[in-house]
């Protein structure tokens, strides 16, 4: 699905080049779950930046759905995020203005084919994460949690080939935190890719394969044995608020 | 993208600004109603001398003896000519193919009577046909006939000023007056003209038989004027044309000016419309200028637009939205912007227009052409003044738009 080949990003000042990304390569497959970890300033999202196709390497290969988007230009790259990428945004990114509804809605616009059916999609997306009833309602009416959960949503309606998350949890408390972690999971479970950007060891070892870059390159790549559970985790923390 | 499938939402997000929305457009706003305004005025008042000058009498051409000369926008007649005579009237009748009816006539202000009241009117003397060709009609009594016209009866017809100045509320049909210390019976009085193109009244007269002003009231033996009708609009050159040649001929003039002066409809119409015509444009391009300054406005909301929503264009970006889609989106915004606002000025205009019109304050003539246009225009130059933000939205890149809070 992914193959990353001595990916290099440099950045240029005047005549001061700064390298942030030092040849980095992996692959991952279809249906995996990776967390890429790293403390701040490690080119982590530099790096999620190139795989979101927001961004362009200075420097080797990035094939995504056997697409070589190294030589793509501008409106090729926004017809790959459309069809290919679904992001979630530590800020939600959520337009304030608009219902839940039109937000979720709002990468069909940029479509190729607009669907019949947008209005259903958009419903069944809300629907999957558990927003049935708040369909109506404006950014400002909704928790920080459920914000997150429309942004989920909004990146699921095209059905992209993966979902790209940048410290999802970052902006919420640690019970909305896992909430969306157990919505990640159960993704995974039905065969969704993802790739999940954090800082949190916490968060990372939700994800079956963890990533660790330092100083602009790979310094671990591993399995994780014993991923945790993000639903039994909020079904302990909602025994705890049960019992006195 | 197609617009279509983001138009919801731009109204959303324009209607959320109700305040910021509201004030971009008022210069657009005032812009279109002023233009609106403009020139259902200036078209209310061409109407208006339209209406008066066609008041004087339908395909009139008027012959006056002598030459006249426009002094300070009016015309005088610079000396009494003696030449111009009743049998010239005949015969234009008979001899200008173009002319359907002529009658000589006179004129003069005179001092008239009744019981113990004084005033001072314009006499005119002319034939029977002569009512017809210059539009009087009656509104209460009766004409003069031709045979009243050649025994030279003393009767008179009163125009509803001059009556209302003599006889005050009193009816004036079958009332004796003195006209000059002459007797004579008032028969009817005329519908309501109102003024000429001058700003004279028009109601403020007194008809009496032509043979009745010259032979018991002037003592003359020529006219003042040859009052003349063409048979159509299209025929009033060539009718001018024909009086001009007889007359020059019956008046052995050779080589000698004219000693009279010939001046039709259209000659007064071209002069006035001149006139309203240029005060037309200068308030028109005045209030073209406001339009242009509330385009400058929505420059102004617009830029203040894209810089506040950098986020949702970069949010935009990253969900797929084209360099393009984004420069779309922005100037559909600036063009609804400013046609809102041009409905709102058309609706507006249009309203004060009609209201100007039915308070009696100026005539208005409201012009739906114009207003397409103004309207037409206000979208323009939303899209012109929101072009420029537009493109600037389009170059922001992604990853730092989405930076920005």
């Amino acid at each position: 699905m992914i193959q990353l080949e001595k990916i290099e990003k440099t950045y240029t000042a005047g005549t001061v080049q700064t390298p942030v990304l030092k040849g980095i390569s992996f692959s991952i497959h279809a249906g995996e779950y990776v967390a890429i970890m790293g403390a701040s300033g490690t080119g982590k999202s530099t790096l999620m930046h190139i795989l979101g196709c927001l961004d362009k390497p200075t420097g080797g290969r990035y094939r995504l759905d056997d697409i070589d988007m190294v030589n793509l230009d501008d409106e090729a790259l926004s017809h790959l995020r459309n069809g290919k990428i679904g992001f979630v945004f530590q800020q939600f990114h959520l337009l304030d203005r608009a219902t839940a509804l039109r937000n979720v809605m709002l990468p069909l616009i940029y479509a190729k084919e607009y669907p019949a059916d947008a209005h259903q999609r958009a419903e069944k997306a809300l629907t999957a994460v558990g927003l049935a009833e708040r369909m109506s309602y404006k950014p400002n009416q909704l928790s920080g949690g459920q914000q997150q959960r429309v942004a989920i949503a909004r990146a699921l309606i095209t059905d992209p080939a993966i979902l790209l998350a940048d410290e999802p949890t970052g902006n919420l408390d640690s019970k909305s935190g896992t909430e969306v972690m157990a919505i990640f999971q159960r993704l995974h479970r039905d065969g969704r890719t993802i790739i999940l950007v954090t800082h949190d060891r916490n968060v990372a070892d939700h994800a079956r394969r963890v990533i660790v870059l330092k100083d602009g390159q790979v310094a671990e790549d591993r399995l994780v044995a014993q991923p945790r559970d993000a639903e039994s985790e909020l079904a302990a923390v909602v025994d705890e608020e049960v019992r006195p | 993208m197609k617009l279509s499938r983001n138009v919801i939402l731009s109204l959303e997000i324009l209607t959320a600004h109700k305040l910021r929305t509201v004030l971009s457009m008022i210069g657009i706003v005032v812009g279109v109603g002023a233009v609106i305004l403009m020139v259902s005025a200036g078209r209310g008042a061409e109407k208006q001398i339209l209406d008066r000058i066609q008041d004087m009498g339908t395909n009139l051409v008027i012959v006056s003896a002598g030459r006249t000369f426009i002094i300070a926008g009016r015309q005088r007649q610079m000396d009494t000519v003696r030449t111009l005579l009743v049998t010239d009237a005949q015969a234009i009748a008979k001899e200008c193919s173009s002319v359907a009816l002529t009658t000589p006539a006179v004129s003069k202000k005179l001092p008239l009577r009744w019981e113990d009241q004084d005033a001072i009117t314009n006499v005119v003397g002319m034939r029977a046909e002569g009512l017809q060709v210059r539009n009087f009609s009656i509104a209460a009594g009766r004409a003069f006939d031709a045979e009243e016209s050649r025994a030279a009866k003393r009767v008179a017809i009163v125009g509803p000023t001059a009556a209302v100045n003599l006889f005050g509320a009193t009816d004036p049909v079958g009332q004796q007056i003195r006209i000059n210390k002459v007797p004579f019976e008032v028969i009817g009085v005329t519908v309501t003209k109102g003024m000429d193109v001058n700003g004279l009244d028009q109601d403020d007269l007194i008809i009496v038989p032509l043979e009745t002003a010259m032979r018991r009231l002037l003592n003359l033996d020529y006219v003042h004027t040859v009052y003349a009708q063409a048979l159509s609009s299209t025929a009033m050159g060539k009718a001018e044309q024909e009086i001009a040649e007889l007359l020059r001929q019956r008046h052995r003039l050779d080589d000698k000016p004219d000693d009279f002066t010939i001046q039709n409809q259209a000659t007064l119409l071209a002069t006035e419309r001149e006139t309203t015509g240029s005060m037309t444009l200068l308030i028109g391009s005045v209030a073209g200028i406001s339009l242009l300054v509330g385009g400058v406005g929505i420059l102004a909301v617009m830029l203040m637009s894209v810089r506040e929503r950098t986020e949702e264009i970069g949010l935009r970006r990253a969900l797929g939205a084209l360099r393009r889609d984004i420069r779309n989106q922005f100037l559909f915004e600036s063009g609804l912007l400013a046609g809102m606002g041009g409905l709102v000025g058309v609706t507006s205009g249009v309203g004060t227009a009609i209201a100007v019109s039915a308070l009696g304050y100026w005539p208005m003539v409201i012009s739906w052409p114009a207003a397409a246009v103004a309207f037409a225009f206000s979208v323009a130059v939303g899209m012109f003044f929101g072009l420029y933000p537009a493109v600037r939205a389009a170059r922001l890149e992604p990853i730092e738009s989405l930076r920005a809070e």
